[in-house]
């Protein structure tokens, strides 16, 4: 015996059950555009989105400073302002230990490590005094050029331009210092540098370095 | 080495048209922490709604001289569906390339692409720019 089928009931049922399914995912999506769209309306508004000025703390005891970050180069031009407070004075009673120098901010040359070939500014407390410094490796030997010397709790603005075959520093008014710049690739990967206290002398109380970048 | 890249970007290119269903052209607006970069897109979408392409971007400099290029940066774009529906997709994105003519970047991301119509979408994209959040509005022309 064949059993009657309401086909009609059936189809009506199905479409009752589809049709409100896609009306609860046609809002989620919805809410989720309009979430979007409050997030670009922040993005794209006028003032800047993101505060720059990062806090980096090197930790008693700490040659590396706080927060670690991996960020590469994206310009010719390393630019920012630097301010050190009194946290920068240290007195180590050996002058050979003072006259390390510590490093505050620059970046690995093409697709190299820091002691293969890298530019950075470097920094140290010597003669009651806050000297600041070129700090290279080219091929791997090490060079260091006196630049000037800075004021503690003042932001004071330091350019690291890459250039051919030099790397030339610039730090507020100062003459500009150029270094020779090492043999490697033209196009790769150029690794920022942090703050880093030391030498092998680890910091000897808490160090607080504020860094801007400027892009 | 150049050559080798060369050859396997043409092999991956001619592979991904070929099984392209659709072309799109992207005008894109990207701000990052550096200030606004204006480019375009040319991508191919899969039946499975990957898309692969390249890109070009840069930001405008006013000078004497009028109007320049500065951090251009291009190269190879992908983006991976996450969740997929009618009207609103969600892809996971990511751009690689160089900046400069020097600076290798990658740039990660999550993408939304909402549907206006059979040829017209509009999608944000947030991604990471030198370790800062950027937004992007891209509007997806598809032929």
């Amino acid at each position: 015996m064949i059993q009657k089928i309401d086909f009609k009931k059936m189809d009506f049922d199905n479409s009752q059950k589809i049709k409100y399914h896609f009306t609860i995912s046609d809002a989620f999506l919805i809410a989720n555009g309009l979430v979007w769209l409050a997030i670009l309306i922040l993005l794209f508004s006028c003032e800047q989105a993101v505060d720059p000025v990062r806090q980096f703390v090197i930790k008693t005891g700490d040659h590396y400073a706080s927060p670690t970050l991996s960020e590469t180069m994206q310009s010719q031009k390393l630019v920012f302002e630097a301010r050190f407070n009194e946290s920068a004075i240290y007195d180590f009673n050996d002058l050979s230990i003072q006259s390390s120098k510590n490093k505050l901010m620059g970046f690995c040359d093409c697709n190299s490590l820091p002691h293969e070939n890298s530019a950075r500014f470097a920094w140290q407390w010597y003669n009651n005094q806050l000297e600041i410094y070129g700090y290279c490796y080219v091929n791997g030997d090490r060079q260091e050029k006196f630049i000037g010397v800075i004021q503690l709790n003042i932001y004071n603005h330091f350019e690291l331009e890459l250039k051919q075959d030099e790397y030339v520093f610039r730090l507020n008014s100062e003459a500009p210092i150029a270094m020779k710049r090492g043999t490697t690739c033209s196009t790769g990967a150029y690794f920022k540098l942090w703050p880093y206290f030391g030498g092998q002398i680890a910091a000897p109380h808490d160090v607080i370095i504020d860094i801007k970048p400027i892009y | 080495m150049k050559s080798t890249a060369i050859i396997l970007f043409e092999m991956l290119f001619f592979v991904v048209f070929a099984n392209a269903q659709r072309i799109m052209l992207v005008p894109t607006i990207e701000k990052t922490v550096a200030g606004n970069q204006y480019g375009s897109l040319v991508l191919f979408e899969t039946k499975s709604q990957w898309s692969f392409g390249g890109f070009y971007q840069t930001s405008l400099q006013q000078t004497a001289e009028g109007t320049q290029a500065l951090n251009p940066f291009y190269g190879v774009a992908i983006n991976a569906p996450l969740a997929k529906s009618d009207r609103l997709n969600f892809y996971f994105n990511l751009r690689g390339g160089i900046v400069n003519q020097h600076f290798l970047v990658v740039a990660p991301g999550l993408e939304t692409k909402l549907k206006i119509s059979r040829i017209l979408s509009v999608s944000a994209l947030t991604s990471v720019r030198m370790t800062y959040p950027s937004a992007s509005l891209k509007i997806y022309i598809i032929f």
